[in-house]
């Protein structure tokens, strides 16, 4: 039942308005878009007004009873992180742009692939690297370059490490 | 949405992300045998739920 009731349970925060909306993101995004990874934790990147929002989201579970161990909230014994919006517009319009998904009888919204390999862009540890090059394949390349350029530093070390995993692929 | 809505200062919260991320992979690292083929046997049946997945409208 794992992954069902967390998304089950993400979809009565968005009910509730504790959220405004969510998103899937991280490892469970890779295994949605390709093969199954050995991933543990589950990202959720979620929309919120602000940092009190975000604390607000912890004290909802905490007065539930779910164990909190460091950033992670245990849903159904799985370690979830939220990743709000208001730290990056990336996480924003990931969110804003995501698709609208159902698993089973369980709707969900999961990032789009192009969002999510600039996401793995942005954190680009070896593991990273490794999944990216192994999603750009299914990706639409002109969106990819697209996203990256929006949300790019001005160094562009975004589309800079885009260009090293081409190169290593 | 206007940029006054992001964080200006973000590294303490990526700094807490990777703190925290390091200390549950090490925590798996460190896992029993069992407990590892549990986690196993969670991510083949995340993974085939996952792929049981249908587009119901793919926004821009």
């Amino acid at each position: 039942m794992g992954l069902k009731n967390v998304l089950a349970c993400l979809n009565e925060l968005k009910a509730a308005g504790i959220i405004q909306d969510y998103a899937i993101g991280g490892g469970y995004a890779v295994m949605y878009y390709d093969l199954p990874i050995s991933t543990y934790d589950l990202d959720v990147l979620v929309l919120l007004p602000n940092e009190e929002d975000y604390h607000k989201l912890y004290e909802h579970f905490r007065a539930k009873g779910n164990k909190i161990e460091d950033v992670y909230i245990f849903i159904d014994d799985m370690p979830v992180q939220f990743l709000p919006d208001y730290i990056s517009p990336l996480f924003h319009f990931a969110i804003k742009e995501a698709a609208s998904i159902v698993f089973e009888d369980v709707h969900a919204k999961v990032v789009k692939l192009e969002f999510l390999i600039t996401l793995l862009l942005t954190a680009f540890r070896p593991k990273d690297r490794i999944r990216i090059q192994s999603l750009l394949d299914k990706a639409d390349k002109r969106l990819l370059v697209d996203i990256i350029r929006r949300f790019d530093d001005e160094q562009q070390s975004l589309y800079e490490r885009y260009q090293k995993v081409l190169a290593d692929t | 949405m206007s940029s006054s809505h992001y964080m200006k200062d973000t590294k303490k919260f990526w700094q807490t992300r990777n703190k925290s991320r390091t200390a549950l992979d090490k925590k798996r690292v460190s896992a029993s045998f069992s407990q590892k083929a549990k986690i196993a046997e969670k991510i083949r049946s995340d993974a085939k739920l996952l792929k049981s997945g249908v587009t119901v409208s793919p926004k821009k």
